[in-house]
């Protein structure tokens, strides 16, 4: 079963690599419009940093490695969340989501990977390039801490696509609500700073319900050499939940689909 | 004089029909609101880090006045022109737009202005609410409010030429979206959305303060909360007019340089 679904993803990657060929130019715009808005993101950390000292204790390195975590979610969600999820919306108005549901196969799986593009990849690896470069700045680059920035990474990864998954499964009910994913760009751009530089009482909000803290900060204090084990276990527990809180969801969203088509 | 009435009722009717759009979606409304608060958060960040000091001549409260005009200009001036122009010079569905006996200009901008009636209430009473929250002194704010309103329309008809000429590229490039966001980046770090333009360093920031995207957010929302007056509101709103001038006539240029080259594909 697990071989089966391998082989599917490796087929599903290689049919949407083929169709990206067409579109080669892509590659180089999207490289391109990143590489002015890390030089946009520069400057203003820049400026930033003139005025202030630290930003609730972050300095001008770690911040930094947060945009580049921001900029990895960034690239995951324009080359695989959203091309996938966002066609789910469309697949439920026209009804051809029956033609997913009907194949011997994972509907989850399916709807999550059913789609790649490869060109909005150079954002990912730009990103993990700042984080790498903040990390040597800080002299924080050793294996230990790259070995638990890539696991912590992950979770935060896991948790940002159960948001993701479970704003897109809202699509089944309400066929009109279309640009919902909108709020996975907000939460993506409140992890760009430390949830410490927000008002008190906002924190635990960001923290616990729209766990900001877990998908962006905890990697960089991982990457920093600064996590403790507790943080490590909460962020493991969260990646949990949420994985199966998005599951759930899905699995009774499914019930509730009366398909459009005849 | 005909002419001129016509244009009126045309006018009030595309914007009555964009209206009436804009209720049937309303569920696109409150998503297009909610995702428009990334100021908001900025001004937390700020107004924490102002606490107990004064960055460069912004309290705390400039920073809650600042953020929370960027909030409002910005949700007043929202673009998305460039995916309408983009699907329409692509699929050919501008043939029909160019039948009728008003250039394509108009239906879009009405298009805008529709949605901003609807929008304008709501974004302004959550203004207020933070305005009231946070106790900024409104007096101060309702003295500048016929500056506001032209330096606001000024600065959506820059936002808008922007778009629509990055949109128009579309006759010529096969991903113009592409650069949506790139335009998207330039206006939320240079316009001010993350910081206020005063605070860049002395070196860059008379550049920035020249650009299109500072006269497009930060210069109404200075104007707004009273932190530019005399000469320097005088200066900011000749550049505007500079700005909607050139900007204009780059849009002409690109506009009939473009439909000599559109050939109505899929008509």
């Amino acid at each position: 079963m697990r071989i089966k679904t391998l082989t599917v993803l490796l087929a599903l990657i290689k049919h949407s690599m083929l169709a990206e060929l067409e579109f080669r130019i892509n590659a180089v715009t999207n490289a391109f419009n990143t590489i002015i808005g890390l030089l946009l993101a520069l400057y203003f950390l820049d400026a930033m940093f003139a005025e202030i000292g630290s930003l609730g204790g972050w300095n001008f390195y770690k911040v930094l490695a947060l945009f580049g975590v921001a900029m990895v979610l960034e690239g995951l969600l324009e080359a695989w969340l959203f091309p996938c999820l966002h066609a789910l919306s469309e697949q439920v108005r026209t009804g051809d989501l029956d033609y997913l549901l009907v194949r011997p196969i994972d509907s989850q799986f399916l709807v999550s990977c059913s789609k790649i593009s490869l060109w909005e990849l150079p954002r990912v690896i730009i990103g993990l390039i700042m984080v790498v470069i903040s990390m040597y700045n800080e002299g924080a680059l050793n294996p230990q801490n790259l070995v638990a920035f890539v696991g912590l990474m992950t979770t935060g990864i896991a948790i940002f696509y159960s948001i993701f998954l479970i704003t897109c499964t809202l699509s089944i009910w309400f066929v009109k609500i279309g640009d919902i994913w909108i709020f996975s760009y907000a939460l993506m751009e409140i992890s760009r700073f430390p949830v410490v530089a927000f008002p008190l009482p906002l924190r635990p909000f960001l923290t616990y319900l729209l766990p900001v803290y877990f998908v962006s900060n905890v990697p960089v204090s991982a990457a920093m050499g600064l996590i403790q084990w507790q943080e490590i276990i909460t962020s493991i527990f969260f990646a949990v939940i949420f994985l199966c809180i998005s599951r759930a969801f899905w699995l009774f969203a499914l019930r509730s689909y009366s398909s459009a088509s005849s | 004089m005909v002419n001129i009435v016509m244009l009126y009722r045309v006018a009030t009717r595309l914007v009555r029909v964009n209206i009436l759009v804009t209720i049937v979606y309303r569920a696109q409304l409150f998503v297009w609101l909610i995702s428009g608060a990334a100021p908001l958060f900025m001004m937390m960040i700020w107004r924490e880090l102002a606490q107990d000091n004064v960055i460069s001549g912004y309290g705390a409260s400039d920073f809650v006045g600042y953020f929370l005009g960027v909030y409002l200009v910005r949700q007043l001036s929202v673009v998305w022109v460039i995916y309408v122009l983009n699907a329409e010079i692509r699929q050919g569905i501008l043939s029909n737009r160019l039948l009728r006996p008003v250039t394509p200009f108009w239906f879009h901008a009405a298009e805008h202005l529709g949605q901003m009636v609807i929008r304008a209430p709501i974004v302004t009473a959550v203004f207020c609410i933070g305005v009231y929250f946070f106790a900024i002194d409104l007096t101060s704010i309702a003295r500048q409010l016929p500056f506001f309103f032209v330096a606001l329309i000024l600065a959506w008809i820059i936002i808008f030429h922007i778009h629509y000429s990055v949109g128009l590229l579309a006759f010529w490039m096969a991903n113009s979206m592409a650069m949506d966001v790139l335009v998207w980046s330039m206006y939320t770090v240079l316009g001010g959305m993350l910081i206020p333009v005063d605070l860049f360093p002395e070196a860059t920031r008379p550049i920035v303060a020249m650009l299109p995207f500072s006269a497009a957010l930060d210069f109404p929302v200075k104007v707004l909360i009273g932190k530019v007056s005399g000469f320097a509101m005088l200066e900011g709103f000749a550049l505007q007019i500079f700005w909607v001038l050139a900007l204009i006539l780059l849009r002409r240029v690109l506009w009939h340089k473009g439909l000599k080259r559109f050939s109505g594909a899929g008509i």
